[in-house]
């Protein structure tokens, strides 16, 4: 540790280096000392909320606690183990739903949610129709959890339903599992809410052919790496949540020769690798459960105000703090901005959905834009802002990821760890990347862009916290 | 409606430079609607979607779809597309990497390097950043006032625990190695340090120090309410630590309001426990005023220095006197003047809580003799400190001319870093018109400064005594000469 | 432009406007001489150039080309706080001493630092041209047996002995005489009472005289500094380092930037320095057994085979 008398005769020995915040007057009163300064661009914390930072920055188990919140999330290894069935991985039975986001219910749940919740009633037979499926929903017939309450995460709507097939991601460093649905291409598709007759028969598909491939071919090889694809799909190009062409790419380059071994029918081989091969984001429902599984440890550790999930269910943005438990801080969620594909626009995107903002919370995603620049001109900005957005992160986050490195950024690691004390403090929300989906169930998406998440979350995760300080 | 559909074979762009451009080629006028994109089997959906005739296109080719209301607008999207396209490849509008945003916080600043942390934010917010520096390994001066105790007692375990120093919070003025921190006077390095819990103290003493050609080490500012029984003098202790093992410093001055009792007898111990001198100047009546303490200081180092420097106002205003009226923007000053003057004066009306002040009754209106400091909060609510903005002192000077009977104005000028850039500039004219206007008035002026200081110090004394005023050094000796003026029967 | 500035020329700073001519410049430093005599006495110099012990040191960097405009003979307006001249005007608001105050060391203690700063010198640094290391050692053996008379002679064939601006005699010489006067004091119980030896103030003396007609005014100012122990900014550092400062990134960095002043100025001053480091070592460890042995003196000569040695080796 440092020595006392050391420290304070290295401040006496010669004209210190100062870091100045507040009024510009000493700013300026040390620059025309010709005083080497580090000016910080201080402002007032969001709602004024000095007294309730100060008392969990001064809690003396929060900094401990959020170390130990980076160290677990950082010290993550997250394996692809194999493909469980819905109802093995997270215990639901026929009328139970997983959903994406903070709790919902069917009278506020938007246009896509109900209808995945439609697609996903009429894929396990409660129901017939569209119009049957819709009764049950109003009538409340159906039991909604998040996806989040189960160690399960789902992109977009982000539907689960008992049959379905879900990728089991082991974090080998800590033994605990996350779950996620196959990702089911472009297009019409479950999780933006399409429910037309060959969505449902795809679904059947990958729950009866890709699905037992899928975990034959891990079964081959015992279990797949995914730090290391994103290690180096990062390296590529990716920033993991709206570009996964590289860790794509990498999948199908891994799982193909177990495939080949695994004693499939031909035919069905054809059309396995053929769908994951068309599916530049087939990696995203890996990615996924890879960052669920790497921040699940950092949970429930008290005094810690890191971010442990962000999601959205269409409806409400919400997050959950290690020190809150279970809790959810949410407000309305907000439509992204971005481009439009064909000629949708704005009047055509649902507010913000999916858990895919996971990958954020587990520094990738929005927090890796320097190392995928191709992602910042959906919204029309330039390569610069992609290396703005990923080192303004910095600012609240606990520290850096030592696998995730960023080349442009001399391999510096991604930040990781949000800490909602300095995102409240520096008025600074986290960049996410998002895929927008149309309003109107079925529509699917109409474009991408960038998810401007409600401030207030935050303060009041702060807030929360603030209660539950211990004093100094 | 026209429809405009073209296939460029061998044409390509990645999908998001396409739907930019498609963005822009929309945001023509007359045109509603367009797609320019690769022709996947999804984008050919889209086209057959938005009602667009099939076409034969691969997923190599481009394809250009556009309806818009007449020809010109598709003439005029057309050309949009071309200029979007070029753009599309980069090239001149690329910026270059830039700087890195600045840190919000003091942790993101410290992370670049760094000594100690300023900090002036409000009160209620200088708490967080200070922790920030601590935790970075960082000393920090706190400006800020109004910082809960709470949260400095706090701040001070911490520094404690980490060896650090925290100077405030409510620090003004600190000189670490000749770089002044908030507001200081220049001075040359010297072997006086000195540990201040009075920021305009600290800048009377370093500027009577420097007129009698003795130089300064460092000033630790500790703030205000470190000699309190609730902080126990913490960084006092700190401070003393510091300037001891400070091979620089050969005399160390202790510069406070006489402290609390438990307090004292602490610190004593701990200097006595040092090994370089220790002076102790307790601002307080029957204690040494900061120019004898000066003087005591010079004696430390075996030296003797002449008076302080002194300008003796035009002409001499041989008048009849009754009232001493003064207006300070340092806070230690008007103190000090006010335990001078009530000793030969009596009681005195005062903002400043020392033993021979009374409360104001009719604010600065309140007669007789008057003693205020502008610098305290009532006053600065509105309108910057009276240290950098002469605002409130010019209105208050006017006022104070014409009011009847004969009186001594006395005033503090205080000069250095953070200090209003040519107070004699707007103090001065004020004077001038003060003394012609009421002939029963003499003005004192007690000017803390400096030669080396921005404002050049004697030009400042110089403008000053052509207004009228005499100018002394000395805070005690412009009391001293007020009373006087004011032929006192003591 | 904001700068800070050597105390040591405040007087000529802070006092009354004088005319001084531009004497040198060059892209890091501008030498300000007294049109009268020609003695060089201020020099500024940018944020990243080597703050000398008569420099102005101004808050921009090579970088901006702050002398961009300067030419040989300008005037430039000197008094008050400011530097009026071809650039834009140069306000003095801080002082820095360029006479490191050293905390008291024992010679136990410093000849441990001294082995180490010697070894990184070796390390990084050509050893001395021979003839120079001749010269040199001429001084240091006349010093330490106090033999005043052969100490004088050494200095006439040091001072202005090489090239460029300050010639590698005169660099031995400053750093030789700054070190001993530096640290004699901090040597002693007493830092007050110490003495100089009479052959180093005799040294100290005669280096001054000659600098004012055998060298280059540059130089001789730099001798007049020395002889009071002001010395440029990295050599204070090295000084620091060496009575144990751990701030200062540890012998080793101080050493180093120490060598990067000039072409050789660096290396020549820090083996002065050391030289210098040694005698008062040497002395005071002799001072300091005689005491305790009551006249079984080891004769203060004894000093010279340990700093002569490096020098001779390095020769080698």
């Amino acid at each position: 540790m440092t020595d006392p008398t050391s420290s304070l005769q290295d401040l006496l020995s010669g004209p210190p280096q100062v870091v100045t915040a507040g009024v510009e007057l000493f700013e300026t009163t040390l620059r025309d000392q010709a005083v080497d300064i580090l000016p910080v661009e201080w402002r007032p914390p969001v709602d004024g909320l000095s007294t309730e930072l100060a008392a969990i920055v001064a809690d003396p188990r929060t900094a401990a606690a959020n170390q130990t919140a980076l160290e677990r999330i950082t010290a993550a290894e997250p394996r692809w183990v194999g493909i469980t069935t819905a109802r093995d991985a997270v215990g639901i039975e026929v009328g139970q739903f997983l959903h994406a986001g903070p709790p919902i219910t069917w009278e506020r749940a938007s246009g896509p949610m109900r209808g995945a919740l439609i697609g996903a009633m009429l894929y396990e037979g409660m129901a017939d129709t569209p119009e049957q499926a819709e009764a049950i929903g109003e009538a409340g017939d159906l039991e909604l959890s998040p996806c989040h309450s189960r160690g399960a995460v789902g992109p977009m709507a982000g539907v689960v339903s008992p049959s379905m097939p879900m990728f089991a991601v082991e974090n080998a460093a800590f033994g605990n599992t996350a779950y996620c649905t196959l990702n089911e291409g472009l297009g019409k598709v479950l999780r933006y809410g399409a429910y037309a007759p060959e969505v449902l028969d795809r679904l059947r598909w990958m729950q009866g052919v890709l699905g037992p491939a899928m975990d034959a071919a891990v079964k081959q090889i015992g279990s797949l790496d995914l730090r290391a694809m994103i290690v180096q799909a990062i390296q590529m190009g990716d920033e993991l949540h709206n570009r996964n062409r590289a860790a794509s790419a990498l999948f199908v380059r891994e799982v193909v020769p177990p495939l080949l071994e695994a004693g499939i029918d031909p035919s069905d081989l054809a059309d396995v690798v053929r769908f994951i091969n068309g599916n530049e984001h087939f990696f995203l429902n890996l990615g996924m459960p890879s960052a669920k599984a790497s921040l699940d440890p950092a949970r429930d550790i008290p005094g810690s105000s890191v971010i442990v999930a962000m999601a959205r269910n269409g409806t409400d943005f919400g997050i959950q703090t290690s020190g809150t438990g279970d809790r959810w801080f949410t407000a309305p969620a907000t439509v992204p901005d971005g481009l439009y594909l064909g000629d949708y626009g704005p009047d055509d995107a649902n507010p913000d959905i999916g858990d895919s903002t996971i990958m954020e919370t587990g520094g990738i995603g929005g927090f890796v834009m320097a190392a995928a620049p191709a992602i910042v001109r959906f919204v029309g900005g330039q390569a610069s802002d992609a290396l703005d957005a990923t080192r303004s992160m910095y600012s609240i986050t606990v520290g850096e990821h030592p696998h995730f490195q960023i080349p442009i950024l001399e391999f510096r690691g991604s930040p990781v760890g949000i800490d909602v004390t300095r995102v409240v403090r520096t008025d600074t929300l986290p960049a996410v990347n998002t895929g927008i989906a149309g309003k109107v169930a079925g529509i699917g998406q109409v474009g991408a862009g960038l998810v401007t998440p409600p401030m207030q979350v935050f303060a009041d995760a702060v807030r929360a916290l603030a209660e539950l300080a211990e004093p100094a | 409606m026209v429809d405009h559909l073209d296939i460029r074979r061998g044409a390509y762009a990645d999908s998001v430079s396409l739907m930019q451009v498609s963005r822009r080629v929309n945001d023509v006028d007359g045109v509603t609607a367009a797609l320019i994109a690769m022709a996947t089997e999804l984008n050919l959906e889209l086209l057959a979607g938005m009602g667009f005739d099939q076409i034969d296109a691969s997923a190599g080719d481009m394809v250009v779809a556009v309806r818009a209301t007449d020809d010109d607008a598709v003439t005029a999207a057309l050309t949009e597309l071309d200029a979007a396209l070029a753009a599309s490849s980069g090239g001149a509008t690329s910026a270059s990497f830039g700087d890195a945003p600045a840190p919000r916080t003091v942790r993101d600043a410290a992370a670049f390097g760094g000594d100690l942390a300023l900090i002036s934010t409000p009160g209620e917010h200088a708490y967080l950043e200070a922790v920030d520096a601590l935790r970075a390994g960082l000393h920090v001066l706190v400006f800020s006032d109004n910082v809960p105790l709470a949260q400095e007692k706090a701040l001070k375990a911490e520094a404690a625990e980490r060896g650090l120093l925290v100077m405030g919070p409510d620090a003004g003025t600190a000189i670490v190695s000749g770089v002044g921190l908030g507001f200081a006077n220049v001075v040359a390095p010297g072997p006086v340090g000195i540990v201040a819990a009075s920021g305009t103290g600290a800048q009377h003493l370093t500027c009577l120090l420097d007129d009698a050609g003795v130089g300064i080490s460092h000033v630790l500012g500790v703030g205000g309410r470190d000699l309190t029984a609730e902080i126990g003098g913490a960084s006092t202790r700190q401070a003393l630590a510091a300037l001891d093992a400070d091979p620089a410093t050969d005399v160390i001055v202790l510069l406070s309001k006489p402290p609390d009792e438990t307090v004292a007898t602490a610190i004593r111990k701990t200097a006595d426990a040092l090994d370089t001198p220790v002076v102790f100047a307790l601002l307080g009546p029957g204690q040494d005023d900061l120019t004898a303490t000066a003087r005591s200081v010079c004696a430390a180092l075996g030296r003797e220095p002449d008076d302080p420097a002194w300008w003796p106002a035009a002409d001499r205003r041989v008048g009849d006197y009754d009232e001493l009226r003064g207006l300070f923007a340092g806070g230690t000053l008007c103190q000090e003047a006010l335990i001078i003057a009530a000793d030969a004066l009596g009681p005195i009306a005062s903002n400043t809580s020392v033993a021979g002040a009374t409360p104001l009754v009719d604010g600065l209106d309140t007669p007789g003799h008057l003693l205020v400091d502008l610098g305290e909060d009532d006053y600065t609510r509105s309108r910057p400190h009276p240290m950098i903005d002469q605002s409130l002192r010019v209105e208050r000077i006017a006022a104070e001319a014409r009011r009847p009977g004969g009186r001594v104005l006395l005033l503090d000028v205080v000069l250095g870093h953070g200090a209003h850039a040519d107070p004699a500039s707007e103090l001065a004219p004020a004077i001038a018109q003060a003394i012609a206007r009421a002939d029963d008035l003499a003005v004192v002026v007690s000017l803390c400064g400096t030669q080396g200081d921005p404002q050049n110090r004697d030009r400042q004394a110089a403008a000053l005594v052509d207004a009228g005023a005499s100018v002394h050094l000395s805070n005690a000796h412009a009391v001293r000469n007020a009373i006087e003026l004011l032929g006192s029967t003591s | 432009m904001s700068a800070s500035a050597s105390s040591a020329r405040r007087p000529l700073l802070a006092g009354r406007i004088v005319d001084l001519h531009v004497a040198a410049r060059f892209p890091a430093a501008t030498y300000l001489a007294d049109p009268r005599t020609g003695r060089v006495l201020l020099v500024v110099v940018t944020a990243d150039g080597i703050a000398l012990p008569n420099a102005v040191v101004l808050a921009s960097r090579v970088g901006d080309r702050p002398f961009a405009r300067v030419r040989d003979h300008d005037v430039v307006q000197v008094g008050e706080n400011r530097l009026l001249g071809p650039w834009s005007p140069i306000v003095v608001a801080r002082w820095w001493s360029p006479r490191p105050v050293l905390p008291s060391v024992s010679p136990g203690g410093l000849q441990t630092s001294l082995d180490a700063a010697d070894a990184e010198i070796d390390r990084q640094a050509d050893a001395l041209p021979p003839d120079l290391a001749d010269r040199f050692h001429d001084l240091t053996t006349a010093v330490s047996a106090g033999d005043v008379n052969g100490a004088v002679a050494a200095v006439d064939r040091l001072v202005g002995f090489g090239t460029g601006l300050t010639p590698s005699g005169d660099d031995l010489l400053a750093g030789f005489v700054a070190a001993v006067c530096l640290l004699t004091p901090v040597l002693d119980a007493d830092r007050h009472a110490a003495v100089l030896p009479p052959a180093v103030s005799a040294v100290a003396t005669r280096m001054v005289d000659r600098g004012d007609t055998m060298t280059t005014a540059i130089s001789a100012a730099l001798l007049r500094h020395a002889a009071v122990g002001e010395v440029c900014a990295p050599a204070g550092a090295l000084l620091r380092t060496l009575t144990g400062r751990p701030a200062l990134t540890g012998t080793d960095g101080a050493v180093a930037r120490l060598l990067r002043v000039g072409a050789t100025s660096g290396r020549d001053l820090a083996v002065g320095l050391l030289a210098g480091a040694r005698l008062a070592t040497t002395l005071r460890a002799a001072t300091l057994r005689s005491g305790a042995l009551q006249g079984d003196t080891p004769p203060p000569q004894s000093f010279s085979t340990a700093a002569t040695h490096t020098l001779v080796s390095r020769r080698t």
